[in-house]
C-alpha cells in the first residue's frame, strides 16, 4: 500500500552507487518507443567575480569556497576569465596553466602563463541542478580516452587503442564498420570466423588520480552465434583488477560479461574508485570461450570520464514551462539560420530561490539542458552518460514570483547572430588607427589567398632617424590566432594613385615581396608589417628622365630607361624591379665612362644624394638642355640653380612622403595552420578550406569549446572541398559568414545538442536516419513553395576585400523554369569559392552547376508532427517519410528521404514540429 | 481498513532549531537533507567505512594478555584502506606479531580477514568495548573466537554502520519513529534511540524500527528526551552506503475513534496520452499518485478538538504521516499532503463530521 519512493530512479548503481550496470537499452532506441518516461535535466552555471586570491607558489592561486545552498556547499562547474576558460582537472597536481581543480572547498586555478588573477577578471561558475525528478546524477568531466567513439581509424586499427588477440582457432579481426553505429560514423567491430579466443582493445592512463571516481561506459552490440561474449576489464596491465563492486581489487575477473547476441546496442556504465596504480588500463574485451563460433562484437560511444560529485537534481522543473527548442533556415537553400529556446521556469515554494538568485550573476550564466528516460514496464533508464544534451544556451534575467522563476533562455545558436570580426580600430583596445579614417573600421579576418587587401596604418615607423615618419600595418587581426598568425604575405604593392590599386595595375605600382627586409619588416604572428621605405611608383617616361651633368667637360645626359616597370626610389628586395637609384647610378656611369658615381638615397636625411669619389661633378639642374624634361624634382633638387663645386650634393627635398599618402595593397595567404595541422590535418597550411574555416570561426574566434564541436564531422567535409578566400573587413554576422561557406562547401553547419556539426548535403540516407510511417504522424501536410524554383542563379566568388564592384560571378538560366512554373525570377548565391574553375566555369562540375541542379527542379515539402523520432534531428538531417497518402504520383510516399529546414521540439509533449523539402 | 489511525504531523527532526548532525556525510546531501519534507531530498552516508570515535572503533582481542586496538576515526572507501588502518592499530596495541588483514579474502567474499603470525582471540562478545566495537563492520558475529592466527568474517560488508543525530535544542516529546526512502531494501536495521544527554551506551530508549522497503516505523511509550539518534545496521548493503529521505521523530495524535466506513482511494493519473492521425498513440509515463478520501462520521467536540489541531499544523502541501492502523499494521502508513482543507460539520448537538477531502501520496 505504501507510495513508491519515486516513479522513476533508485538510488543505486550510476547515483552514487559504485559498480556496474549493463544490458541497458541506450537513449536512441527510447526515441522509438511509444510508452516510456521522459526526464529532463538542467544545470545552471550562475557566477560570481572573485577576487580574494591567495596565492599557493607556481602561478596556483587558491579560493575557499563558502557558497552554499540548501546547506550545500556548492559545486565549482567552470572558472573563466576574459580570455581563458579553464579545464577542470581531478586533483591539485593536475592544475598546470589553463586548469582549475576543486576540492570540495577550496578552489585551485592556474592561469595561463603564471597570470596573476588580480590582473584580470576571474569568474567561478557554480552547478545548480534542477529536474522533471529528484534524483542524484553524477557531474562528469571530460572524457578522458582518445578515440572513444571509434571515428579515427589508421587502416584497421582504431587510433589512440591497442590491439591485442589471443586466437586458438579460426580468425579474430578487428576493424571499423558502418553497420547502423550507435553514435557518428563508425564503431569498433570484433569479428569472429570459425573461431575460438579473445580480442582486447584497450587504452591505457598514467595520469589518473587514484582516489577518484571515474565512469567507464560505452555501448557494445553482439550479432552471431551465441556463446559470444562481450566484457570489459579495469587493472593495472594484467595483474591487479577492479572487481564489479567498483572498489574492491582482485585477481583476474571481468566487471561484466554479457552474451546477449540479439544485435541490439546495449550499454554498459562502470562507476569505480580508481586505485593507487601507476598504469591503470580500461579494456573492452570481446571472446569466444568454447567451441568455434562465428558472429561479431561491435563497440561504440565509449568514455572514461571523472565523476565530480553526484549532485541531486532538485524536482523543481515546471513540467509546463520546459523549452522548445526552435531552429530554421531561412530557405531551402543556405539561408541564414535563426533559433528560439523559450523559456525555463522553476518552481519557488516557500521562497527558497531569492537568496540563490540575489546571491549570484545570473544573466548570461550558462543552461544546459539533457533528456533521458526510461523503458517501460520497469526497463532501465537512461544513465547520465547518455542522456543528451538537447540546448545549452544562455539565461536571461530572471523574473521572480512568489510561485515560480522564469528565466529566458538564448540558444546558443545565438552566437550565429554576433559580427565578425569581433574587433574594431579604436583607441581604447590597444590598436588605434592612425589614419582618421580608419577609426572604427572592423580589424579584419582573412583565410585562404587573398590579393589587394588594404592594410590599415595602426602605428609610425621611422627609419634611421628619418624626418618623416612611416607606418607600421595590419593586414588582418590574428590576436586570437596569436602564435601562428598569417601563414604568408606574398606582396605589398605601392601603387600610383586610389584608381591604380582598385583595378591592381601592374603597370602603375611596386610590388615587394615580403622577404623584402629592406623594405618592409612583417611579422606573420600578427599579421603586421613596418614599412622601412617608401616605395611610391615612380613612372619614367621620357618627359621626365633626362639627368643632366658633367664630370668636367662637356653636359652629359643620363636617361635612365623608360621600359623598366615603375622605379622605387631605393632598395634591392629580392622581388623588386632595379630601384631608381640604381638605375641613375647605372646610366651615370655608363654614360660618363666611370665607376665611381653614386645616386643614393640616405635614411637619415630621407634625401637623395649624388656623389662621386674623386674627380669633378657638377650637377646641370637648371642649365643642361631640356631641363623641363629632368629628374631633378622626382629626386628632390630645386631646378634654379646648378650644383657645382662639390663631389657630393644632397637633395633640396626629402623624398618620403607620409605613410598616409602612400597607397598601399597586400596579397596575403590567412591564417595557417599549426604544427600539428589543427585545422587542415597539414602542418602548417593555409586554412583555407570552407569545413576548416568554419571550425576555425568557433573555436578560435567564437571560443566555443573544443568538446562542442564534432570533429570527424568536419574533417570528413574537407575531403574535396575547393580553396576558398574569405576576407571580413567590415561587419557581417556569422550567420552570414556561415552560410557563404556552407554554400560554397555544399554542407550544413549544424547545432545539435549542445555540439556543432558538419554535415554534408548530399543524397545519402546516414545510419540511424529515423524512418517514420503512418502511425508516427500526429499531422501531415505537403506542398511546393516557389521560393524554391529559380530561372536564373547567379554565382559570386572570390569577391575584392575593398570593393563589391571586382566580385567574379557566373550565371546559368533555365528558360523552362519559366515556362514550366513561371517563375523566371533570378537568384544569387554567394560562395568564398578562390578559383573559378571550382566555382562557374567551365560549367561542368562547378558549384554553379550543382546548386542551379536544385534551384531549378520542382521539390516537395512536407509539413508534419512526429512523436519521439524526429527530436535529435538537426535542421539540414534527413528524414525517411513513408505514408498510406502523400504528395506524389502514387498518392502514397514510400521511403522518401527530406531534410529538415526548420523544426520546433516540444520535449514537454516528446514531439517535434517539422518542415523538410525532399533531397533531390 | 479500519483499526486505530494515528496523524504524525509534528516532525521534530525538521524544527528549525533542531541541531542534525552524522556520523559522515556526502558533499552533495549533507544531514540538513533531512529538513525537507522532498523524499528524494535525502541524507548520505560517506562510501564505505566511517569509523568514529566511540561508536564502532575498537577491538578488544587476547594476545598474550587482553588489549585493544583503537582504529584512527575516519573515512575509509575501500575494504583495503580500512584494512590497513585496522593494521596499523593491532600493531600499536601490540607490536609483536606480523599482523595482516585483507579484505575480499574469498574470491568475490567481500569479507574481512585478520590474522597474525602468533595466535590470538578476538573479545567481540566479551571484550571490555564491546559496545563500540568494529566487529558488524567488518562481518564478525557478536561472540568471541576460539585461539587462532586467522579469522574470518562470516559475512559480507560494503560498508559501516551510521548514525543521524538531532539534537532539540529542549527536551521535546517523541512517541515514534518513521524512516521512508530508505536504501536498506528488506535488510538492515534502523534503530532509534534517544537519550537526555548526548551520550549513547545505554539510552533511554533504543527501540528497532520495523518494516520493509519502504518504511520503517515504531511507536513508543511517551518520552520526553532532549538528544535523538538513529543508527542504521546495514553492513551488508552492497550500495555502500546508508541513505534516508525522511526521518520522523515526534509525536503522534489519535482521535478516540477511527475514521468511518467509507474511506475510498483513488490513482490519479498523471501520464499523458497523444494520439497519432491513424489512431495510434503514445503514452508519457509518469507516476500514479495515490489520494485517499475519508471523514470521521458523527464524532464527540473532544475528538473534533484533537484533529482540527493536528491538520491546522498541515496546511495544504505540507507533508505528514498518516498511519491507518498503527496498531495492528503499523506499516500501513502514508505520507503525504492534503490537496484542499479539511471540513467539519455539526450533525447534532454534540456530533462532528469531520472531512478529509483529499490526502495525497507524495512522490519524488
Amino acid at each position: 500500500m505504501p507510495v513508491p519512493a519515486s516513479d522513476a530512479i533508485a538510488s543505486d548503481v550510476g547515483h552514487g552507487a559504485l559498480g556496474i550496470r549493463y544490458g541497458l537499452r541506450p537513449f536512441r532506441d527510447l526515441l522509438s518507443e511509444t510508452v516510456g518516461q521522459r526526464h529532463l535535466w538542467v544545470e545552471m552555471r550562475p557566477k560570481k567575480l572573485v577576487t580574494a586570491w591567495a596565492t599557493e607558489g607556481g602561478g596556483v592561486w587558491s579560493w575557499a569556497v563558502s557558497e552554499t545552498f540548501d546547506g550545500v556547499v556548492l559545486d565549482v562547474v567552470g572558472v573563466r576569465t576574459l580570455t581563458e576558460t579553464l579545464a577542470r582537472v581531478e586533483a591539485q597536481a593536475l592544475a598546470t596553466a589553463g586548469k582549475f581543480y576543486y576540492s570540495g572547498t577550496t578552489l585551485y586555478i592556474h592561469l595561463m602563463g603564471d597570470a596573476v588573477p588580480s590582473a584580470t577578471s576571474v569568474v567561478v561558475e557554480f552547478g545548480v541542478h534542477i529536474g522533471t525528478h529528484g534524483v542524484v546524477q553524477p557531474v562528469l568531466g571530460v572524457d578522458r580516452l582518445a578515440n572513444g567513439s571509434f571515428e579515427a581509424w589508421t587502416g584497421a586499427a582504431p587510433d589512440g587503442w591497442t590491439v591485442t588477440s589471443g586466437v586458438s582457432a579460426g580468425t579474430i579481426t578487428v576493424d571499423k564498420t558502418t553497420s547502423d553505429p550507435l553514435e557518428g560514423s563508425y564503431a569498433a567491430r570484433v569479428t569472429f570466423a570459425a573461431a575460438t579466443g579473445a580480442m582486447r582493445i584497450r587504452q591505457d592512463f598514467t595520469t589518473l588520480v587514484a582516489g577518484q571516481v571515474y565512469r567507464f561506459s560505452g555501448a557494445y552490440r553482439i550479432t552471431g552465434a551465441a556463446g559470444i561474449l562481450a566484457a570489459i576489464y579495469i587493472d593495472d596491465a594484467g595483474t591487479n583488477f577492479v572487481l564489479p563492486d567498483g572498489r574492491t581489487i582482485g585477481a583476474s575477473t571481468q566487471v561484466f560479461t554479457d552474451t546477449s547476441n540479439d544485435g541490439a546496442w546495449r550499454r554498459f556504465a562502470f562507476d569505480f574508485l580508481c586505485p593507487a596504480w601507476g598504469t591503470l588500463r580500461a579494456s573492452l574485451f570481446a571472446q569466444v570461450v568454447t567451441g568455434t563460433l562465428t558472429g561479431t562484437v561491435d563497440f561504440d560511444d565509449v568514455r572514461l570520464s571523472p565523476i565530480y560529485r553526484f549532485a541531486y537534481y532538485e524536482p523543481l522543473l515546471n513540467v509546463d514551462s520546459i523549452p522548445t527548442v526552435e531552429a530554421a533556415r531561412a530557405d531551402s537553400f543556405w539561408g541564414e539560420m535563426s533559433s528560439a529556446l523559450g523559456s525555463l521556469s522553476l518552481l519557488n515554494g516557500g521562497g527558497r530561490l531569492e537568496p540563490l538568485l540575489a546571491a549570484y550573476d545570473w544573466l548570461g550564466a550558462d543552461a544546459i539542458i539533457r533528456v533521458g528516460g526510461r523503458y517501460q514496464l520497469g526497463g532501465n533508464e537512461t544513465l547520465m552518460d547518455d542522456c543528451p544534451v538537447i540546448a545549452s544556451g544562455k539565461l536571461g534575467a530572471p523574473t521572480v514570483t512568489d510561485s515560480a522563476v522564469s528565466f529566458d533562455l538564448e540558444d546558443d545558436r545565438k552566437l550565429l547572430l554576433r559580427t565578425l570580426p569581433t574587433r574594431t580600430y579604436n583607441d581604447n583596445s590597444g590598436t588605434g588607427a592612425y589614419q582618421p579614417a580608419d577609426r572604427g573600421r572592423s580589424r579584419a579576418l582573412l583565410w585562404g589567398t587573398k590579393t589587394g587587401i588594404r592594410p590599415v596604418q595602426y602605428d609610425i615607423h621611422t627609419t634611421g632617424g628619418g624626418p618623416v615618419s612611416l607606418g607600421s600595418y595590419e593586414v588582418a587581426d590574428c590576436t586570437d590566432w596569436p602564435a601562428i598568425g598569417l601563414a604568408w604575405m606574398d606582396y605589398v604593392y605601392w601603387y600610383t594613385d586610389e584608381d591604380a590599386a582598385l583595378v591592381r595595375s601592374a603597370a602603375r605600382r611596386v610590388a615587394v615581396g615580403s622577404t623584402g627586409a629592406s623594405s618592409i619588416v612583417e611579422s606573420l604572428p600578427t599579421g603586421r608589417f613596418d614599412v622601412l621605405h617608401d616605395m611610391r611608383p615612380i613612372i619614367l617616361t621620357d618627359e621626365n628622365n633626362k639627368l643632366h651633368f658633367d664630370i668636367g667637360g662637356a653636359v652629359l645626359v643620363a636617361a635612365p630607361s623608360t621600359t623598366w616597370p615603375p622605379y622605387p626610389l631605393s632598395g634591392l628586395p629580392t622581388y623588386d624591379p632595379t630601384s631608381l637609384c640604381s638605375e641613375i647610378t647605372y646610366w651615370m656611369n655608363t654614360i660618363a665612362g666611370t665607376s665611381d658615381i653614386r645616386c643614393i638615397f640616405k635614411d637619415v636625411t630621407q634625401k637623395v644624394q649624388i656623389e662621386r669619389d674623386s674627380g669633378t661633378l657638377n650637377l646641370r639642374c637648371a642649365t643642361g638642355a631640356d631641363v623641363q624634361m629632368g629628374i631633378w624634382a622626382i629626386l628632390g633638387f630645386n631646378v634654379t640653380a646648378d650644383r657645382t663645386g662639390s663631389l657630393g650634393y644632397l637633395a633640396d627635398r626629402v623624398f618620403t612622403s607620409p605613410a598616409g599618402d602612400q597607397i598601399l595593397r597586400i596579397d596575403a595567404r590567412g591564417y595557417g595552420d599549426d604544427g600539428a595541422g589543427t585545422y587542415t590535418g597539414t602542418a602548417s597550411a593555409v586554412i583555407e578550406k570552407a569545413p576548416d574555416i568554419g571550425r576555425f570561426i568557433l573555436r578560435e574566434i567564437l571560443k566555443v569549446p573544443a568538446s562542442a564541436i564534432n570533429l570527424p564531422s568536419f574533417v570528413a567535409a574537407r575531403t574535396g572541398a575547393k580553396p576558398c578566400s574569405l576576407y571580413i573587413g567590415s561587419p557581417r554576422t556569422v550567420s552570414d559568414v556561415f552560410s557563404e561557406l556552407e554554400t560554397s562547401g555544399n554542407f550544413d553547419f549544424v547545432l545539435n545538442g549542445g555540439v556543432w556539426y558538419c554535415l554534408p548535403r548530399d543524397t545519402s540516407t546516414p545510419a540511424g536516419t529515423p524512418a517514420l510511417v503512418d502511425a508516427d504522424f500526429l499531422s501531415f501536410g505537403s506542398h511546393y513553395d516557389p521560393e524554391d524554383l529559380y530561372g536564373t542563379v547567379r554565382l559570386t566568388y572570390n569577391d575584392a576585400p575593398d570593393s563589391d564592384e571586382l566580385t567574379e560571378m557566373g550565371e546559368v538560366s533555365a528558360a523552362a523554369v519559366a515556362l514550366r512554373h513561371g517563375r523566371p525570377d533570378q537568384r544569387a548565391f554567394a560562395t568564398c569559392l578562390r578559383d573559378k574553375a571550382d566555382a562557374t566555369y567551365p560549367l561542368s562540375g562547378s558549384r554553379l552547376e550543382a546548386i542551379a541542379a536544385q534551384a531549378q527542379v520542382k521539390r516537395r515539402r512536407f509539413r508534419f508532427s512526429t512523436k519521439g523520432k524526429a527530436l535529435q534531428v538537426p535542421v539540414g538531417g534527413k528524414i525517411l517519410l513513408t505514408r498510406s497518402r502523400g504528395l506524389d504520383t502514387t498518392g502514397a510516399l514510400s521511403s522518401l528521404l527530406v531534410r529538415v529546414i526548420s523544426k520546433r521540439d516540444d520535449w514537454t509533449r516528446w514531439v517535434s514540429d517539422v518542415e523538410a523539402i525532399e533531397v533531390v | 481498513m479500519a483499526g486505530t489511525p494515528r496523524l504524525c504531523v509534528t516532525n521534530r527532526i525538521q524544527t528549525p532549531a533542531t541541531v542534525l548532525t552524522s556520523s559522515s556525510s556526502q558533499a552533495g546531501q549533507p544531514v540538513s537533507r533531512l529538513k525537507d519534507q522532498l523524499r528524494s531530498k535525502a541524507w548520505r552516508s560517506a562510501l564505505g567505512w566511517t569509523i568514529v570515535a566511540g561508536f564502532n572503533n575498537k577491538i578488544d582481542f587476547n594476545r598474550g594478555g587482553v588489549k585493544v586496538a583503537t582504529i584512527a576515526a575516519g573515512t575509509y572507501a575501500t575494504g583495503a584502506l580500512l584494512a590497513a588502518a585496522i593494521v596499523t592499530a593491532l600493531e600499536a596495541a601490540d607490536a609483536t606479531p606480523a599482523w595482516a588483514v585483507d579484505y575480499n579474502a574469498g574470491a568475490g567474499a567481500y569479507k574481512f580477514g585478520i590474522g597474525g603470525d602468533l595466535a590470538f582471540t578476538l573479545l567481540w562478545s566479551s571484550g571490555a568495548n564491546t559496545a563500540t566495537a568494529c566487529h558488524k563492520e567488518l562481518g564478525f558475529a557478536v561472540s568471541d573466537t576460539a585461539s587462532s592466527t586467522w579469522f574470518g568474517g562470516a559475512n559480507a560488508v560494503y560498508q559501516s554502520r551510521h548514525w543521524v543525530k538531532a539534537d532539540l535544542v529542549t527536551a521535546a516529546e517523541v512517541l515514534g519513529g518513521i524512516v521512508v526512502n530508505h536504501n536498506s531494501g528488506a535488510g538492515g536495521t534502523y534503530t532509534l534511540q534517544g537519550n537526555a544527554t548526548d551520550a549513547w551506551s545505554s539510552p533511554t530508549v533504543n527501540q528497532t524500527l520495523a518494516g520493509d522497503a519502504t518504511i520503517r516505523i515504531a511507536f513508543i511509550s511517551t518520552q520526553t528526551l532532549r538528544y535523538w539518534r538513529l543508527v542504521i545496521d546495514d553492513c551488508g548493503n552492497a550500495l555502500g552506503y546508508g541513505e534516508v529521505g525522511i526521518w520522523y521523530a515526534g509525536p503522534y495524535t489519535q482521535p478516540g475513534v477511527s475514521y468511518a466506513i467509507g474511506l475510498t482511494k483513488a490513482w490519479e493519473e498523471l501520464s499523458e496520452v497523444t494520439v497519432a492521425i491513424s489512431g495510434a498513440h503514445f503514452q508519457d509515463e509518469k507516476a500514479r499518485r495515490p489520494t485517499w478520501s475519508l471523514n470521521w462520521s458523527e464524532i464527540l467536540e473532544a475528538d473534533r478538538a484533537i484533529l482540527a489541531a493536528a491538520f491546522a499544523l498541515v496546511p495544504a502541501g505540507r507533508c505528514f504521516f498518516f498511519s491507518f492502523d498503527a496498531v495492528t499494521t503499523p506499516t500501513d502508513t502514508e505520507y503525504g499532503f492534503l490537496v484542499e482543507g479539511v471540513s467539519e460539520t455539526l450533525t447534532s448537538g454534540l456530533y462532528f463530521d469531520v472531512a478529509l477531502p483529499t490526502f495525497a501520496g507524495a512522490l519524488g
